[in-house]
């Protein structure tokens, strides 16, 4: 490795990123501190990095009712994977084709992705076109289908693709290749950071989903993780509005204490976080590796 | 090659299409056609009664096989498809109603949501729970639920005869028809007001507690807690309650009031009342006297957590939630308590609390209120329902209904279960851990027959807001700003505030909405 001269702005700006590294972990730590730690102690000494009393009383609670737990696990992680790969292939095809400055009409086809992004006909429609006419209903589909086309997403690709030197296309085409083959050939793999970027942002929003499984599902076994702690906050939320009556009141005295929520959070947001390093290195390493030279 | 390629993208193209219509499996809402059991209809002679008088099912007829959806609140505890697949069992083989049971549960702020965008997009499902509190006037403005005018006598006549009885059903009314099932329990929550017994023993205090009947014995008390405790948070908030009690105001929703002595039903705007402006006063002096803490607003801490907790030590209440268990951290609290301004006038707790209702697009309503009936008339059906299986979910304790050993309400397995309280019938029902032995008569018999507890003459009322749509959310966003602050005394100069209050919302066109109001009181009165 080659020596690097280690300068007073090389410090400052290390100490400034460590400590905002440090800044933005610390309340991930408290969170899991407090999910060991016993009620009592939270309402002591509030949460801190360490637990004030140790305690495993608020995991093993979770983990009795474990096959809901599991259940919910299942379905996420198999939502998300498939998911993701089907967001991302169909994301990228269509920003390819509207990359394409040849394509008849892409104006018009620009614009009307462009519209879906800016407003939408409202959730009674949403619904009735996800029950009605998809049949997305109680079933696995429909906590995949909904989110797989994202606008945003399909402008993020489209404008790294159309960055790339239209040489690259030009000659792909005098050698012969089709559109499919230039796409997954050449377009796709010198576009790792976006895609990078694209598929974490796509994990994360089909992870983290818990509407859809609101809306759509009411066999419990086909709910996602992220029902499971929607549960316990919308009863919260309601009880902080207006007026709750006396009977919700008397129902919320068996609301969860603050230990077993944090247990419900560190379970349902970890395995998410382990995704990040990952993917890390495609942002980082350098693009166009061997490209056009001009 | 380019051939290949084409036939590549359109299998592609085919595969997703294909994907999508895989989707076209059960919508899982419809009616299971189900074995076709020939099961006559075995009524039981000591219930004969139960099955409707004739006009519904003689014993020739069979009836079909339908499958009823129920939507109930809160989470669906571990054992609850178990106990209805034995409802089902047990009303099929003693009355042959031959059906199964869908029940579904929503939890919190997501029930309103999901029922009105369910009732807006035509889904169908058999009995839902409701309550004014809920989407119940949102729902009935946008007729969503069933009129039972007819088929209430028809299919549920024991429980029609009960409902006339006691006088519920004109409240459940809409343009003149039944549209929801009331529950049947009788409370009134007029204010009483709580303070921590113990910790006022501890610090040596001698309250009379019977004297603590008006605000500024209320204020006296904080006086001398505030001094006992000065770092525990000595009370939440000025409450409007308190002040409407005093001047015999009854809340009629969306900020308006009515007098319960005005035989004309005048509805006033609740800031242009004195009791608005007294409250305004008194959250101002106890927010400068350190009663009410500053941070009240912003800090986002759960108020019941604090009262278990012991960090806050009164409370705002009713009859109810004076003696209603609490999950004290310390093991010798307990609530002191005493009924505010006995003498004046309070409006019975609505008959539309907690109800049941049929929306539009069921397809079984007969059948639903059948079962309906049958719960009425069976008290083994009845414990069924509301306390599962013997042994599993509850253990029988002589009448009381208890959690078997080692279970309590954070971990039950099917008790306690949320919307049962639209189904609860006072002839049936059983003290268990949350509502003791004689808990509802005692209820009951307060709300009839306090001299002062009296029937609101709105009860049922709703109003609609269409045709003021757009000034009535402006005086709506205006009052709920201002009143937060000003019920914690966070506003500043408290007169000041109540003016610029109100003459905020009169700029924004409250006359207008007070104006259309009025009319549809008017209107309620004249057809009742």
């Amino acid at each position: 490795m080659r020596k690097r001269k280690i300068t007073v702005g090389y410090v400052v700006v290390l100490l400034f990123v460590c400590s905002f590294a440090l800044i933005c972990l610390y309340p991930f730590l408290l969170v899991i501190s407090g999910s060991f730690t016993t009620n009592a102690a939270a309402i002591k000494y509030g949460f801190r990095l360490i637990p004030g009393e140790f305690t495993t009383a608020s995991y093993k609670t979770l983990f009795k009712d474990f096959s809901s737990i599991a259940n919910g696990y299942k379905v996420t992680v198999f939502v998300t994977v498939i998911g993701t790969a089907g967001s991302l292939l169909i994301n990228s095809m269509m920003a390819y084709v509207l990359s394409r400055t040849n394509l008849p009409g892409r104006k018009v086809i620009n614009i009307y992705v462009l519209i879906t992004m800016l407003f939408n006909g409202g959730m009674v429609p949403w619904y009735i076109v996800c029950t009605r006419y998809l049949y997305l209903q109680n079933n696995i589909l429909a906590l995949i289908i909904p989110m797989l086309v994202n606008a945003w997403n399909i402008f993020l690709i489209r404008n790294f693709f159309a960055s790339i030197s239209i040489s690259m296309y030009e000659s792909a085409l005098l050698d012969g290749a089709g559109e499919f083959t230039i796409f997954s050939k050449i377009y796709a793999p010198l576009s790792k950071p976006v895609m990078a970027t694209v598929l974490l942002f796509t994990a994360l929003g089909y992870w983290n989903d818990w509407w859809h499984g609101l809306m759509l599902i009411e066999d419990r076994n086909m709910q996602p993780l992220q029902m499971l702690l929607r549960s316990v906050i919308s009863n919260i939320q309601f009880l902080q509005t207006a007026d709750p009556s006396p009977e919700i009141q008397a129902l919320m005295a068996s609301v969860p204490g603050d230990g077993l929520k944090m247990a419900l959070v560190v379970l349902t947001t970890g395995p998410i976080i382990l995704l990040y390093p990952f993917v890390q290195r495609y942002f980082v390493a350098g693009i166009m590796v061997g490209g056009v030279k001009e | 090659m380019k051939k290949k390629m084409r036939t590549a993208s359109l299998a592609m193209a085919l595969v997703i299409a294909c994907t999508s219509l895989i989707g076209c499996g059960n919508s899982g809402n419809s009616n299971t056609p189900g074995a076709d059991t020939n099961q006559s209809t075995a009524v039981d002679a000591g219930n004969s009664s139960a099955e409707g008088d004739g006009a519904t099912v003689d014993a020739a007829e069979e009836l079909e096989h339908v499958t009823l959806k129920f939507y109930f609140f809160d989470g669906k505890k571990s054992e609850t498809d178990h106990v209805w697949e034995e409802i089902a069992n047990y009303v099929n083989e003693k009355y042959g109603l031959n059906v199964s049971f869908d029940v579904q549960f929503i939890a919190g702020s997501d029930y309103k949501d999901k029922m009105l965008v369910k009732a807006a997009a035509g889904d169908k499902w058999d009995l839902c729970f409701e309550g004014d509190w809920l989407s119940y006037y949102q729902m009935i403005n946008k007729d969503a639920y069933m009129s039972l005018e007819d088929l209430l006598p028809e299919y549920a006549p024991n429980l029609y005869q009960t409902y006339l009885e006691s006088g519920v059903l004109e409240a459940a009314k809409k343009n003149g028809k039944v549209v929801a099932l009331p529950w049947t329990m009788r409370m009134n929550q007029r204010p009483y007001f709580q303070w921590r017994g113990d910790l006022a023993e501890a610090a040596g205090l001698n309250i009379d507690t019977a004297s603590i009947q008006t605000i500024e014995d209320v204020e006296g008390l904080l006086v001398l807690l505030k001094e006992a405790y000065p770092d525990l948070y000595t009370i939440e908030c000025s409450s409007l309650n308190a002040y409407l009690l005093q001047e015999n105001l009854v809340s009629i929703g969306n900020d308006f009031v009515v007098s319960l002595n005005d035989p004309d039903l005048k509805a006033i705007p609740v800031d242009q009342t004195d009791a608005y402006r007294l409250m305004a006063e008194y959250g101002e002096k106890w927010q400068k006297a350190g009663y009410i803490w500053k941070d009240v607003l912003t800090d986002k801490l759960d108020h019941n957590q604090l009262i278990d907790q012991g960090r806050l030590i009164t409370k705002w209440g009713d009859r109810e939630t004076t003696t209603i268990q609490r999950a004290w951290v310390d093991e010798n609290a307990y609530w002191e308590y005493n009924m505010l301004y006995p003498e004046n006038l309070w409006a019975n707790r609505t008959a539309l609390a907690n109800c049941m209702c049929i929306p539009q697009t069921s397809e079984n309503p007969e059948r639903t209120l059948m079962f309906l009936e049958l719960l009425h008339m069976d008290q083994d059906l009845y414990d069924m329902v509301h306390y599962g299986i013997p042994g599993l979910t509850y253990e029988l304790n002589g009448e009381a209904a208890d959690y078997p050993e080692g279970m309590n309400s954070s971990n039950s397995n099917y008790m306690d279960w949320g919307g049962r309280w639209g189904l609860w019938d006072s002839n049936f029902i059983r003290p268990t851990g949350q509502y003791s032995e004689g808990f509802w008569q005692d209820q009951a018999d307060f709300a009839d027959s306090y001299e002062y507890n009296v029937v609101s003459p709105l009860d049922g009322f709703n109003f609609d807001t269409e045709p003021v749509k757009t000034e009535m959310t402006q005086v709506k966003q205006l009052y709920d700003e201002a009143h937060k602050m000003i019920e914690v005394g966070l506003a500043g100069n408290s007169d000041a505030a109540v003016d610029k209050l109100i003459q905020d919302r009169k700029n924004a066109g409250i006359d207008k909405v007070l104006a259309e109001l009025q009319r549809q009181i008017d209107e309620f009165a004249a057809n009742k």
